[in-house]
């Protein structure tokens, strides 16, 4: 039988990731406020029920690229086809998966332009929101079908999932970043309902020249130098910080893993190789480094995400590389080796999941250096300078002499989101950390100093990602963590 | 085993040359090829049309497992010679199959490598293993892959030796998973049923989706047999299967293991330390003193007349149900010697009670004691 | 392992990274999109003869392995062309950039490990206790700000709202302060961006410290000393202090390597006249040349900061010489 919480959970969270995924691409001119003074004449917004429900159904919802979508089909389809040619026992789920598939390859025909003049990088289709809501619903529906399938596993998922949702909800600190995550979270999700993306326009001035805020909503924070409002700023901001930090730390954490599990498990010549690498790239102090990267590659969203991408993984790679030498050693891996497992297989199913608690909390602690970094790089002018993100503010407040006046509204704001979001992102990592890691949970309960409920260790934090952490919180760039690396060497 | 094939292993009683000794087997190597195999590579057909013609799954020739030792850049520059570890050296001997082959000897005397050879986790430096005629260290990589469904392993530690994040199912799972021999997922869980039935776990459904921190030591044991045995292997390969579990459970497992022997036929290598162990289970003996074997013959032979007086030794420190059996302890001086520096003549000279002055010098050759028995001790001939 | 070679071991490491480091400059500053010889000159009008001046200075026409040669030896010799924003050899720019910053540096490092060590060990010592609470979680937020913008806030506050600092430089544009004057004013413009600096890695040090102190205290010999009766503060200093600092030393050795980027920050919020703003200064005019020697001068320090550290580690860890 299917466990009753597995069903809540889908009924839950089906919806929940729909909105999400829709909220991304809504269109960005539904503000629930309008001020019709700030508007031009006849330009104002209206905030009716029927604007705000209108925007699910925009063009401009779930309007991907067509190659992706067919490379999404084209996966979705190959991952039902060996299901069905395996004869896994989730018949329907895997029917499911080319229904899915099926429906990819529609909509990114549509996207791409039709038969006719298909482009990859079309994002023509006008439907996006139709196809996204029903690829969400199939997914659901695979999801649950996998489960009518293989019910003591969908019982065992979910035993353990409610397990480590259990440990965590104890450990405070963990709670805590993970409001602080769900508030910005959803500044950044609701942004185009709190307010109109128009009020970027550098044309749209709501006050004079650096004026105190007022009660009137634009101006609850002010304005900046040429008299925009802060408040949009700042929660348009939230998106790019967020996004950016996000899609850097996938970036980091693939590169990292990915070779600091090869250095490990690899010995000899090819593991040597890596750590010369690795070892090379922890010196390189990271700041100057993207400065030259990005006055070099020039300054636009993608590129800032692959400069902090490609300059944050050593430290990962170093922490993956200490675990993955421990994993190998267990005699499992050698149980795999003597019933003829490849290497590949080894690495996915033996050393994977067995350094993943580890690669998980790292990760997270990863997404915290990642914003900060590139707060720094936005606050050195080296941002997009299309996009507002909480380091491009500070930049234009610290070029402007915001600071000599002083206009605390202007510094104030991004400054403490900043640190919010990257405490935050510290504490969920910790709380991982210990929630992931028996012997760090054996080691919190013997503590006899630690009698508090969900003890809390900050200098996990600072173990767990190399010194990473605190070394690029502090606009240092990724430093070794001497701990795990002395002792290595003798 | 039947008679007939006796006759192989008692060709060259003594040994045919005295420059080098082994075990007590036929040393003439590769005899006749199994199957299409013609002396090259061994190609998967090979090993598909091999068989078994004279109940010997494994000879074992000339075995030698070398590991060097690391030296500095540039002590091994001015080194006139590499340093080895010579963890198994010289070794000969046949596995019949369907037997329990016990191999015994103290810590380091080099029990586990041979098994590790034996199934290629580790290279030999010399000599021949041939599996069913084939010549192991021949196969190709896919060879090898083929063979690996064909010979496991359990190791000692049944709490290091599976994967903490597996369900049980998985690990039993795996090596059907990784040889591709089931075709859909309902018969892969049928054989995992079964062989986690087989392996005393009963009812199996109870355990399959369980992790091994829920399971006791002797339960986990009984997963990794299931493991080995879910493939139906030739060889099972035991390394001190029962040393790290409680003395109330040992019994259950070995006994597992003698059923398994009968009812699925698979032919064990057990490795032990604990020459009483080796006695209650199988049905021949071997012991190995640093590196080499000294003594084998069928159990209850080696037992109740041990010729070479390490196995002497060995035997007359086992604990015995009648206190008025009157029996002498010997008891061995001295620690085993270094690996790396193996003591001249008899390798067992040091520590020998009954050395005489020519065990210096003379390195001891097989001799025949009857039967299927042979010992290497110079006071023999 | 005995001390030569363990030493020996260390410093080859050392150089075989440098030398990768610096290949590594080599192939940056020529994988970058555009031409070098480009790169190496102003924007803006580039007249073709002075392209072909400069690729002949750089030796750009020459095949890129005798490239890498000429490269080697121009790197060895510290020439590194000419900066063309301020139309001077690098190694005359860069050098007189090197004072400022490793007094800024100084200073604040100074400040940092004694106030992030000396709060660790008190936290440590009463784990969980107020002081531990608070001190820890400050520390926890000063290690997630930006450098920047506490300069910023540090700036708005003091020198703008309270006028106790000026807001940066070295010193004040023309005024010629002599003896004691000028001192006065060095340290008023220094303290500031030194503060800065400092806050920017006391949360670390706090954190490490802390977290050494309580690992050692669990250990046995504390325990011994412990029971055998020695009073709290002899356990504290005698036993728990000399095993707890090696790791916060070493890490202190290991990010004064890292300083580089730490003093891009605060230097460029404070107008400090050093290496950092240098650096933000040849990004903001494209000065290529001048990047290219901040670049190798940053990796460098953080190389030899190691080194420094791995040889500390050796006369500190009672292991190492068993
Ligand atoms: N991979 C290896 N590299 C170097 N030396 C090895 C290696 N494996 C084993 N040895 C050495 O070979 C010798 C024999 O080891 P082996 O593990 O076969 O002994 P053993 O009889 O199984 O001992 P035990 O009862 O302790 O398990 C030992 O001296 C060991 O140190
Ligand atoms: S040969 Fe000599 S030393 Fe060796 S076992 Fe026989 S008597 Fe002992
Ligand atoms: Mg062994």
């Amino acid at each position: 039988m299917i466990p009753r919480r597995f069903v809540n959970w889908l009924l839950l969270w089906t919806p929940v990731v729909w909105l999400v995924l829709t909220l991304c691409t809504y269109p960005k001119n539904r503000p629930l406020i309008i001020d019709p003074q700030i508007y031009p004449p006849g330009e104002a917004p209206s905030a009716s029920f029927s604007s705000l429900i209108g925007g699910f159904f925009a063009p401009t919802v779930a309007n991907y690229p067509a190659w992706i979508l067919v490379l999404a089909a084209v996966c979705v389809v190959a991952l039902g086809a060996v299901g069905l040619v395996r004869r896994r026992k989730a018949v329907t789920m895997n029917v499911m998966l080319l229904v899915m598939g099926a429906v990819f390859a529609v909509w990114g025909l549509d996207a791409g332009g039709g038969l006719g003049g298909w482009q990859a990088g079309g994002r023509l289709g006008e439907h996006g929101w139709a196809f996204q809501t029903a690829v969400v619903v199939l997914a659901a529906l695979c999801i649950y079908f996998w489960a009518r399938a293989n019910p003591e596993r969908a019982a065992l998922t979910t035993w353990n999932t409610h397990q480590i949702w259990r440990l965590y909800r104890a450990n405070w600190q963990g709670m805590l970043g993970l409001y602080i995550m769900v508030f910005f979270g959803l500044l950044a999700l609701l942004a185009p309902f709190l307010a109109d993306h128009m009020m970027l326009d550098p044309n749209s001035q709501v006050g004079t020249t650096y004026a105190p805020p007022t009660s009137s909503y634009y101006m609850w924070l002010g304005t900046d130098q040429v008299g925009q409002s802060v408040l949009a700023e700042f929660i348009w901001s939230a998106r790019i910080s967020l996004v950016v930090g996000l899609l850097a730390t996938a970036i980091s954490t693939l590169l990292g893993a990915g070779i600091g599990i090869a250095a490990g498990f690899y010995g000899g010549w090819q593991s040597e190789v890596w750590m010369r690498l690795t070892d090379a790239f922890l010196v390189i102090p990271w700041l100057p480094l993207a400065m030259v990267l990005a006055a070099a590659w020039g300054q636009n969203f993608w590129m800032i995400i692959l400069i902090i991408g490609i300059t944050s993984w050593p430290g990962t790679a170093r922490v993956v590389r200490s675990d993955t030498l421990r994993v190998r050693e267990l005699q499992f891996i050698e149980r795999a080796r003597a019933i003829g497992s490849s290497n590949g297989h080894i690495m996915t199913k033996h050393v994977l999941p067995n350094v993943f608690p580890l690669i998980f909390a790292n990760t997270v602690l990863v997404v915290a250096i990642a914003i900060l970094s590139e707060t720094t790089l936005s606050f050195l002018g080296l941002g997009d300078p299309l996009n507002f993100s909480w380091g491009t503010m500070l930049h234009y407040a610290w070029a402007n002499g915001a600071a000599g006046l002083p206009a605390w509204w202007y510094l104030l704001p991004p400054g403490i989101a900043i640190v919010l979001v990257v405490l935050a992102f510290t504490f969920i990592g910790t709380a991982f950390d210990e929630v992931l890691d028996p012997k760090l949970r054996k080691r919190e309960e013997s503590d006899d100093r630690a009698k508090k409920r969900g003890g809390k260790s900050p200098e996990v934090a600072v173990a767990a990602a190399g010194g990473a952490v605190t070394a690029a919180g502090l606009g240092a760039g990724p430093a070794a963590g001497p701990e795990t690396d002395k002792g290595g060497d003798r | 085993m039947a008679g007939d094939e006796q006759q192989t292993t008692q060709a060259t009683p003594g040994g045919e040359s005295l420059t080098v000794t082994g075990g007590p087997v036929d040393r003439r190597a590769p005899t006749e090829p199994g199957g299409t195999y013609d002396g090259g590579r061994v190609s998967t057909e090979d090993l598909a049309t091999a068989d078994v013609t004279d109940g010997v799954l494994y000879k074992v020739r000339d075995l030698e497992v070398y590991f060097p030792i690391h030296q500095s850049f540039f002590k091994s520059m001015v080194a006139t010679e590499k340093k080895y570890v010579k963890a198994v050296d010289r070794v000969s001997l046949d596995i019949k199959q369907g037997e329990i082959l016990a191999v015994v000897g103290e810590s380091g005397c080099g029990k586990t490598t041979i098994g590790r050879t034996l199934l290629r986790l580790e290279e030999a430096t010399g000599g021949h293993i041939l599996y069913k005629e084939l010549p192991v260290e021949r196969f190709t990589q896919r060879t090898l892959r083929e063979y690996r469904k064909k010979a496991q392993i359990i190791f000692q530690d049944p709490y290091n030796s599976i994967n903490p994040k597996q369900t049980i199912f998985d690990i039993v799972a795996e090596p059907l998973e990784v040889s591709g021999l089931v075709s859909g997922e309902h018969e892969k869980e049928e054989r995992v049923v079964k062989a986690i039935s087989e392996a005393g776990l009963r009812p199996a459904t109870e355990y399959l989706y369980r992790y091994p921190h829920e399971l006791s030591g002797g339960q986990r044991q009984r997963v990794c047999i299931a493991g080995a045995t879910v493939l139906d292997p030739d060889m099972i390969v035991a390394d001190e299967p029962v040393a790290s579990l409680d003395v109330s459970i040992r019994n259950d497992i070995l006994k597992l293991m003698v059923d398994q022997k009968e009812t699925l036929g698979v032919t064990y290598l057990f490795i032990t330390h604990d020459l009483s162990l080796a006695w209650v289970i199988s049905d021949r003996i071997a012991v190995m003193y640093l590196g080499r074997i000294v003594e084998i013959g069928d159990t209850e032979e080696v037992v109740s007349n041990p010729k070479h007086p390490y196995t002497k030794a060995l035997i007359s420190v086992i604990p015995v149900p009648d206190p008025l059996a009157k029996r002498e302890h010997v008891i061995l001086q001295g620690e085993t010697p270094n690996p790396v520096d193996i003591p001249s003549g008899c390798r067992f000279h040091p520590r020998c009670p009954e050395a005489i002055d020519a065990c210096r010098e003379i390195e001891p050759t097989d001799v025949h004691i009857g039967g299927d028995h042979y010992a290497a001790c110079i006071r023999l001939t | 392992m005995d001390k030569r070679r363990y030493f020996l071991k260390k410093i080859a490491n050392a150089v075989l990274t440098i030398v990768l480091v610096a290949s590594f400059n080599f192939a940056l500053f020529r994988i970058l999109p555009g031409d070098p010889a480009r790169l190496l000159l102003p924007k803006g009008k580039q007249p073709p003869e002075a392209v072909e001046k400069q690729r002949k200075a750089f030796n750009l026409d020459k095949p890129l392995w005798q490239q890498f040669i000429y490269y080697w030896g121009d790197t060895l010799q510290g020439e590194f062309g000419t900066s063309f924003s301020e139309k001077r050899p690098v190694s005359e720019v860069v050098a007189e950039r090197i004072w400022p910053t490793v007094l800024l540096v100084g200073v604040g490092t100074i400040f940092a490990t004694l106030i992030g060590m000396i709060s660790g060990v008190f936290a440590g010592w009463r784990r969980n206790g107020t002081f531990d609470v608070v001190t820890t979680n400050l520390g926890m937020v000063f290690y997630s700000m930006p450098t920047f913008w506490f300069g910023l806030l540090m700036i708005m506050l003091f020198a703008t709202e309270l006028q106790w600092f000026p807001t940066g430089r070295m010193e004040e544009p023309g005024a010629d302060l002599q003896g004691w004057d000028q001192i006065v004013s060095l340290v008023k413009h220094l303290f500031l961006p030194a503060f800065t600096f400092a806050i920017s890695y006391v949360g670390e040090y706090h954190i490490i410290m802390r977290s050494s102190i309580t690992g050692v205290m669990t250990e046995d010999f504390t325990l011994t000393a412990r029971a055998k009766g020695l009073s709290d503060n002899k356990v504290l200093w005698k036993h728990v202090m000399p095993n707890a600092l090696l790791p916060t030393v070493t890490i202190v050795m290991m990010n004064i390597g890292f300083v580089m980027s730490g003093a891009i920050l605060s230097e460029t919020v404070f107008n400090w006249p050093g290496l950092g703003l240098l650096a933000y200064e040849s990004m903001e005019k494209r000065d290529y040349p001048v990047m290219q020697a901040v670049f190798l001068i940053a990796s460098i320090a953080v190389i030899l900061a190691n080194l420094i550290a791995d040889i500390m580690y050796y006369y500190l860890d009672p292991r190492v010489e068993s």
